[in-house]
């Protein structure tokens, strides 16, 4: 009897093992789509519904909306007062303010509202909504994130009509790009229950909403934008969103024709989606990287020397190459990437130099003796990374004990993301340089997580806060990220490209350097 | 001499069961990899070479490497230590603890009995895997709290098979005798019952160890108990999940090393069976 059980259990187990290894065989016959271009005429971009793949939303209220699913939905619905676009630019075109200035001391700007923008309920866009939108973030009362984000903004005045004024405390060069993150689209100022309610101009309008199972959306058809020849916005009928978090199954769907578009592919399926004919991947290099940073109040990374020893000992490009197949670009050991165009301090990757590392350890005390336990996420590249950069620092005679958490206890109530010595943490792309600074690296920043603290760097923070002047900026980012290099408490091993796959017959798709939830659907089309 | 002889005649008549045999064999082969696997291994456990990623099975590398560049060869023979100190551990402390409970339970009956078995049936009722999951979420997910894991979950298993045994054995003649000399309780478990106990227990506890190498394997899947870049077979399967199409072998090299042994210990525990019981007690 046993024996059968444990022969049965055998099987069992390799079957499992065989069906979660790979289950692609299985899945043409699911293969014809159903809603595939039907409608569309032949040489018409309109009709088709788009079916996505990701994770379940934790709220579709904008204003509590973090998580990224979250804000994809908002983005689908709404829209922003200034849209950040694929290079992080603020897009005029696609913004619902047609023109903005600002006064010459910086702290007055105004912005002219779109004419005849219409919200899903017929009702006409107008200042009054767009003050409803902006007193309901930054209203402290509400508990929501954004009145953190928007504490410099001390008035909201409606002038007319189409026309409304903030007024800030002190000058802040990246208000617009604020303005586009994406709790911010403009809801109608009739809303009373954003659980329920949601109202705004965007492309698409909620349909129906299944919590943890799907969302769907129908086509705007009062929507106001149109394309380069006149033709109004969006060609698509509507999007199915279905929540599936687990990647391999989003690929496998993907493969099997049942889902047309995935952001976030993980790296290993990649060369195989690119094999596909009936699959096509976008990149887009992005500012999402896995800061690995050292503890600098206490030992041992409070000794500058065993930073930067650290640091020599670290080959970038291999770990690229090891845990990310190659596909993003070497760090220098700060937080700002190369799709920050002018903000971007481009010098050589820094040179591995095993001895230099070994020379700056014993000079710092330490010979062959050093250990360090290394807490990782359970999650995506990141114990890839941990393995390698294990072996990498035992060359110079450093033993790493890597320590892998699941995400949700790195994050968790005990905050170790805060407190370990010596950890990994995944960093978005975000519209500016300068978030990552105020809050992670100034030494009050609330996500200060390697307990960093220079007078110097606070100093070049604050200045690159307010500076008006792009160059000037430049120039005060470039210096920042000297510092970082010389003796700040990280290693960046490389920036992410933002990785999207999709069928072939969806064409329009604008990869974004932006968090990658943050794509124009109105422009997407079925062609066979 | 009575003893002797008939082990001698077990043996013999394993000749007619060659499974019982390789399994016996390959047991025996992990086992000495467990001792000697570093020495013997073409490769260091967790030597990188990031420039032969995911490259199939060569004179080289005999399974491959993985996604590191490691020698999967290398890596499952290494291996084999961890999954028996994890496993063996494990089953060895479910052993010890069972058969403390099932001889107590046995030998004492009535009331001592029932409250046991009843604590056991409680045990049995939870899903093993996801009491696993649980402990090692909340004791932290450490080496020696697997075999904790692992031991507490089959002691329901051993404690049952040990208080049948005894159950029978103790309406037995030179039990009577024993307690109308006026021999302890523990004299009387320990001197009279335990001797009789041992052979199906023996049989039990490598039915416990093929059972533990598939929990601890499973555990290491999920990625609890173990960290990179450790050679646990279980957590090698996981890892090399995600790298399927690319590269088989990194899944196949360590799921072919639990499925062989996993049989083989059940193979070595049919034989255990046949030489030990060969009246042949039944399941």
């Amino acid at each position: 009897m046993k024996r059968t059980l444990i022969t049965v259990m055998v099987l069992l187990f390799s079957v499992g093992l065989l069906w979660a290894g790979g289950k692609k065989e299985e899945s043409k016959p699911a293969g014809e789509k159903t809603e595939t271009p039907t409608m569309a005429a032949k040489n018409s971009k309109y009709g088709g519904t788009l079916t996505r793949a990701y994770f379940a939303p934790g709220t579709l209220d904008p204003a509590f909306a973090s998580d990224i699913t979250a804000g994809e939905i908002c983005g689908i619905w709404g829209d922003y007062l200034a849209y950040v676009d694929e290079n992080l630019s603020v897009d005029q075109s696609r913004s619902l303010s047609e023109k903005w200035e600002f006064s010459p001391d910086g702290l007055t700007w105004t912005f002219n509202l779109r004419k005849g923008v219409k919200f899903h309920n017929g009702q006409e866009m107008t200042s009054k909504d767009v003050k409803f939108t902006f007193d309901r973030l930054t209203d402290a009362d509400l508990g929501a994130a954004t009145a953190d984000l928007y504490s410099n903004i001390k008035s909201i005045t409606a002038a007319n009509t189409y026309k409304i004024v903030f007024k800030l405390k002190q000058q802040n060069p990246d208000f617009l790009s604020q303005l586009g993150e994406y709790q911010s689209i403009i809801v109608w100022s009739g809303t009373t229950d954003f659980n329920t309610q949601h109202i705004g101009t965007g492309k698409f309008m909620i349909d129906n909403y299944l919590p943890e199972d799907r969302i769907t959306f129908k086509r705007n058809p009062n929507y106001w934008r149109k394309d380069a020849e006149g033709n109004q916005l969006p060609y698509l009928d509507g999007i199915d969103y279905l929540f599936l978090s687990e990647p391999s199954s989003q690929v496998e769907a993907l493969r099997g024709g049942q889902v047309d578009y995935l952001i976030y592919v993980p790296t290993e399926y990649i060369s195989s989606l690119e094999a596909d004919p009936n699959t096509i991947v976008y990149q887009k290099p992005s500012n999402f990287h896995y800061a690995i940073r050292m503890r600098s109040d206490r030992a041992p990374f409070d000794d500058v020397r065993v930073r930067q020893a650290f640091r020599a000992a670290v080959d970038r490009k291999a770990i690229l190459d090891g845990s990310f197949e190659n596909l993003g670009v070497t760090g220098r050991d700060t937080p700002i990437g190369p799709g920050y165009g002018d903000y971007y301090l481009d010098v050589p990757e820094p040179k591995r130099d095993i001895a230099k590392a070994r020379r700056l350890l014993a000079a710092a005390g330490y010979n062959n003796n050093l250990t360090v336990a290394l807490t990782t996420q359970q999650s995506s590249a990141m114990p890839a990374i941990a393995t390698i950069l294990k072996e990498q620092l035992a060359e110079a005679g450093v033993t790493i004990d890597i320590q892998l958490v699941p995400p949700d206890v790195y994050y968790g109530a005990d905050n170790l993301w805060l407190k370990a010595d010596f950890a990994m943490t995944d960093w978005g792309s975000r519209a500016t340089p300068q978030s990552y600074l105020d809050l992670a690296y100034t030494t009050t920043a609330s996500w200060n997580e390697s307990h960093f603290s220079d007078p110097k760097l606070d100093d070049l923070a604050a200045q690159a806060a307010v500076e008006i002047n792009h160059n000037k900026r430049a120039k005060i980012y470039a210096d920042i990220q000297r510092l970082f290099m010389d003796r700040g408490p990280l290693i960046v091993a490389y920036f992410t490209n933002n990785l999207f796959a999709a069928t072939d017959k969806l064409k329009g798709i604008k990869p974004t350097s932006f968090f990658p939830t943050h794509v124009d659907y109105a422009v997407m089309y079925f062609k066979e | 001499m009575k003893k002797n002889r008939r082990r001698g005649a077990s043996w013999r008549r394993l000749k007619h069961y060659p499974a019982t045999l390789v399994g016996f064999f390959i047991v025996g082969f992990f086992l000495l990899m467990a001792f000697i696997g570093p020495l013997v291994a073409p490769y260091g456990y967790s030597d990188q070479n990031l420039s032969e990623r995911l490259q199939p099975p060569s004179r080289e590398h005999i399974i491959g490497t993985d996604q590191f560049g490691r020698d999967v060869f290398s890596r499952v023979l290494v291996g084999s230590r961890d999954i028996y100190l994890t496993a063996g551990s494990g089953a060895l402390l479910a052993v010890l603890i069972g058969l403390a409970i099932g001889l107590i339970a046995g030998y004492f009956g009535g009331l001592v009995d029932e409250i046991l078995m009843r604590l056991i049936d409680v045990l049995l009722a939870i899903p093993p895997l996801l009491l696993a999951m649980i402990v090692l979420f909340s004791l932290g997910s450490s080496r020696l709290n697997v075999v904790i894991v692992v031991g507490f979950l089959y002691i329901p298993m051993v404690s049952r098979v040990v208080r049948s045994v005894v159950l029978d054995l103790k309406t037995r003649q030179f039990v009577e005798a024993a307690k109308l000399r006026g021999e302890t309780s523990l004299y009387i478990m320990f001197r009279e019952i335990l001797p009789s106990v041992l052979p199906p227990l023996a049989v039990e506890a490598s039915m416990r160890f093929s059972y533990a190498i598939f929990l601890v394997a499973s555990l290491g899947f999920l990625g609890l108990g173990v960290q990179p870049p450790s050679p646990d077979w279980g957590l090698m399967v996981g890892e090399a999940r995600n790298f399927f199409s690319q590269a088989m072998w990194a899944l196949f090299g360590p799921a072919g090393a639990v499925v062989i042994l996993v049989v083989s210990v059940g193979f070595m525990s049919d034989g255990l069976r046949r030489m030990l019981l060969p009246g042949g007690v039944s399941e």
